[in-house]
This record gives structure tokens, C-alpha cells and sequence, in this order.
């Protein structure tokens, strides 16, 4: 059987998003996070971290108000570190909002995309080991830096039992996973899936990392704007609960949009320089992907790093991939009010995309403060705007040059 | 120390006592006897590893090193931290 309402016309089947959850900068939940979208402000503010007398001020944007024990057992804390936590968070935020219960989970796939995994307790362990000198790690030191602790935590939460694992692109992690998660529920590998991304490694020796690469703003960050100079850190994490269209319509799940196409590539040409060669063909082959044409595009969800190079690079890789219809496209960075979330940057930037597609609104770029002649899109600057549209693009970018787009459509 | 010395008011169990709460919070207001077994008090193996680890870490003794992590009770973790603590400062 192939095309129709269940079936891709190549007889895999139609993947649809029945629920998503959110952690970011706005604070816990869905709610406050397309709520912070909408009235297009930024959870961006300078944070501070220190060591020993040393300290690194950057815009950030940490999850607000957050208190782990209002969430979880003194023993799940021991092992888990906020990354894992907050994957949970919004794993159960999905999972609730698609109407499923744990039972209707156990042969469910896991794949979350995440950068850096534990970076705290990896940051403590170098202090105790070689600034304290001390002979001994700390004994959760391993469970809690590993980067499936993620998966393994919403596992066991919901006895989840099909496959689990995480993809590490950094920035690219999230949009990879959902590709990926994508993939094999179209084939049937399973029905149902938990994707996404989560991060949380707003700390010292990541700010000074960052630093070192030239990339942190020295305000905030400002996509496709004049004066802008970089990114913000960012932590959080999104969930979506992936099936097949056949599985939502049998159990009467609201469906939110369809992952129509996806589409993955290198660059092929350099570590830590972007090409247009790269994304054009991520995003090129998630339109194929997809069936849809470059003018039934209305929004896309930019990379929108807010470094000078990135923006840049981006609206060539608009102007390359859409040609004239680029100037009509709804361009914005959702990374200029949640910060960068890393591993979880693909999958928030695809909730948003999906919100906006549902809602009518197109998601905004703030701290915009006038126009920059190199990136001559519509990057929605400083207000979310009532547009409704049928289709739109989220797509991620990584050092090492790798990328990943995915397409999705209303239903 | 000398051994008459209550299990309340010893320093040994005070320390250990932190260390407990320091991992477990929660564990902060519980009576503890020298006969409080540690697998009654509903505790992770990773909780019990972490406060061993803990306690080494304060004390500057390893009780995992020497094969010794077999306590039963309060009073014989508190014994057995007393005497490493003793045969350290010999050997210092």
C-alpha cells in the first residue's frame, strides 16, 4: 500500500508528532516556554560561575526557578545529573500531552540527541582529582556523565523496553535524533517514539571553552541583526512523542504536524568554518524528502547562532535553497530567547516550529536591533507574528560540519 | 576516644553523621543507635557507596581501599572509621 492518509509514496509509513514537552530558559513546561516565544521575550541574562576566586560573567539562559527536589527523589538527584532531569521533565510533559500512558510505551523507541552530557559532574571530578588532589573520583562520576542516562532514566520511568540510545552532533544533536527516531518509526522499527534533545553545561569550564572559540556574545545574542556578536549559552530540553499516523488515528491522538522529510549532511571542508554547500543540501533533501516544494515553505527555524559567520552563511544557504520565494520566508532564531541548548537546540526549534505551525504564529527573533546588509531575510524580528502557514523547515548546524533539517506539514 | 564515650556525643559518629546527611538530606532528623542498620534505612547501593566515599573523604581513610565496606550497623561503621582514623595518625 502505498500514499494515502497512512503510507509515504515509497509504502514506509507517515510519522506524525502526537505531543511535545519543554525545560528552557523560560522555565518547566510547555506552557511557559511558547508563552516566553509569543511575547517575544529572552531568558537571556549575564550568569555568572566561579572557581577559587576566578570569574566568567556571559548571557545565559538557565531554567528559571528551577528546584530539583520539587521533581525528583533525593536518590534519582544522586545519579542524575539536570540534563538527564530535565529530559525527563519534558518526556512526561510529551508523553501526558499525547495522551499515552506508560503501558502503551514498552516496545517505544528512545532517541535524544544530547552534546555534552554530564559536563558538571566531569568539571567537579577534574577539580577534586587534580586541583584537590584527591586519590578517589566521586563514585556517581560515571552514571552521571553518561550521555544515555537520558534515555535509560525515561526507560525507567515508563519501563520503556525497545531500543534507547543518544546522538552526539553538538549543536545538530537534537535535529539528528528526531531524523533518526524518525527514520525507524517510518520503517516500521517501531511505532511509537521519544525524541529529542536535552543539555544543561552552563558552567565555568564551558563558558570559558566558548570563549576560547570566539563564539559567546559579549551582550546577547541577536541573530541576523546589526551588531551582533555571537551566542548565548543555553540549557534545556525538548521531547516529542513521534508514531506513525496509523498508531494516532487508531487511538484518537491529537495530531500536532507530520515529519514530513529530514535531511543530513557534512560539509565536507572544515571543523569550526561553515560551508552553503553543507546545509543546502540538508535542507534540499528534506524538501525531497518531504514532497514539498521550496514556495510551500512559510517559516523556517534557523540555526540563528547570532555569531557574524553563521547568520551570514545562513541566509546564503536561504537565498541558494529557496531563491526568490527567500524573500517572502519567515526567517527566525529561537536561539536569541532560550540561548544556544546545544543537544537540545534542534528539538526546542522544532517544537516552536510545530507551535507556530499549529497556532498560527510565526515564532520571533528578538534583541533585533536593525539590519544587517549581509542577512537580508525576514527574521521576525522583536514580535511573534499572526501568520498562519502549512509547512515549515527547522534546521541545525554543527561544528565538524554536520547538518540536519527536518520538514514538517500540517494535517 | 575512649570507648565509654556515647555514640551521640562521638566525633567519629558526628562526622559520619554528616556525611550521611550530606548525601541523604532528607536523613537529617533521624535517630540514629549504634544498632541502626544501614539496610533499614531504605537507602540506594549508590547512596551507600557515595556516603562511604564521603567518609573516607573527610576522614583520610579508605575503607573501600582495605576491603573493609562490611558494616552492618551505625556503631560498627563508627568503630571501624575510629580505629582507620587511629592506625592513620600511627602511621603518620
Amino acid at each position: 500500500m502505498t500514499g494515502g492518509r497512512y503510507r509515504r509514496p515509497d509504502g514506509s509509513h507517515r510519522v506524525v508528532v502526537t505531543g511535545v514537552g519543554a525545560v528552557t530558559g523560560f522555565g518547566v513546561g510547555l506552557p511557559a516556554f511558547w508563552q516566553g516565544v509569543t511575547e517575544a521575550r529572552t531568558a537571556i541574562q549575564p550568569t555568572r560561575r566561579t572557581f577559587e576566586g576566578m570569574e566568567v560573567i556571559r548571557p545565559a539562559a538557565t531554567v528559571a526557578g528551577y528546584r530539583p527536589l520539587d521533581h525528583f527523589s533525593e536518590a534519582q538527584l544522586l545519579t542524575c545529573e539536570p540534563f538527564v532531569q530535565y529530559a525527563l521533565l519534558a518526556a512526561n510533559e510529551a508523553i501526558a500531552a499525547a495522551g499515552l500512558t506508560s503501558a502503551d510505551l514498552t516496545d517505544a523507541a528512545i532517541v535524544l540527541g544530547c552534546g555534552g552530557g554530564g559536563e558538571i559532574s566531569r568539571e567537579e571530578t577534574a577539580i577534586h582529582l587534580f586541583a584537590n588532589r584527591r586519590p578517589r573520583a566521586h563514585p556517581t562520576t560515571v552514571p552521571r556523565t553518561n550521555h544515555q542516562a537520558a534515555c535509560g532514566m525515561i526507560a525507567i520511568e515508563h519501563e520503556i523496553l525497545g531500543p534507547s540510545f543518544v546522538i552526539a552532533t553538538g549543536c545538530a544533536s537534537g535535529s539528528h535524533a528526531i531524523s533518526q527516531a524518525a527514520m525507524m518509526v517510518r520503517h516500521g522499527y517501531a511505532e511509537r517514539a521519544l525524541t529529542g534533545g536535552t543539555e544543561a553545561n552552563v558552567i565555568y569550564a564551558v563558558m570559558r571553552a566558548f570563549d576560547a572559540a570566539r563564539t559567546i556574545a559579549s551582550d546577547t545574542c541577536r541573530p541576523f541583526s546589526s551588531g551582533r556578536s555571537g551566542l548565548a549559552l543555553g540549557e534545556g530540553s525538548g521531547i516529542l512523542v513521534i508514531e506513525t499516523m496509523e498508531s494516532a488515528d487508531r487511538r484518537g491522538a491529537p495530531v500536532l504536524a507530520e515529519i514530513a522529510g529530514f535531511g543530513m549532511s557534512s560539509d565536507a571542508t572544515d571543523t569550526v568554518q561553515p560551508t552553503i554547500r553543507g546545509p543546502v543540501r540538508a535542507v534540499m533533501q528534506a524538501l525531497a524528502d518531504a514532497g514539498l516544494n521550496t514556495d510551500e515553505i512559510g517559516y523556517l527555524n534557523a540555526h540563528g547562532t547570532g555569531t557574524p559567520l553563521n547568520d551570514r552563511v545562513e541566509t546564503a544557504v536561504a537565498h541558494a535553497v529557496f531563491g526568490p520565494h527567500a524573500a517572502r520566508l519567515m526567517m527566525s532564531s529561537t536561539k536569541s530567547q532560550i540561548g544556544h541548548t546545544f543537544g537540545a537546540a534542534g528539538a526546542l526549534e522544532l517544537i516552536a516550529t510545530i507551535l507556530g505551525l499549529t497556532r498560527g504564529v510565526a515564532p520571533p527573533t528578538v534583541n533585533y536591533q536593525g539590519a544587517d546588509p549581509d542577512c537580508d531575510i525576514d527574521c521576525v524580528p522583536n514580535e511573534a507574528r499572526a501568520h498562519r502557514f502549512g509547512a515549515a523547515v527547522s534546521q541545525s548546524f554543527a561544528f565538524g560540519g554536520v547538518n540536519a533539517a527536518i520538514a514538517v506539514r500540517a494535517v | 576516644m575512649p570507648d565509654s564515650t556515647p555514640f551521640a556525643d562521638s566525633p567519629v559518629w558526628g562526622g559520619i553523621k554528616d556525611c550521611i546527611v550530606k548525601v541523604v538530606p532528607s536523613l537529617r532528623e533521624t535517630e540514629f543507635t549504634p544498632d541502626t542498620r544501614f539496610d533499614r534505612l531504605g537507602l540506594a547501593s549508590i547512596q551507600v557507596i557515595t556516603i562511604t566515599f564521603e567518609i573516607e573523604e573527610l576522614f583520610g581513610v579508605g575503607i573501600v581501599d582495605e576491603g573493609l565496606d562490611v558494616f552492618e550497623t551505625c556503631g560498627e561503621l563508627e568503630v571501624l572509621v575510629r580505629r582507620l582514623a587511629a592506625a592513620r595518625e600511627v602511621t603518620a
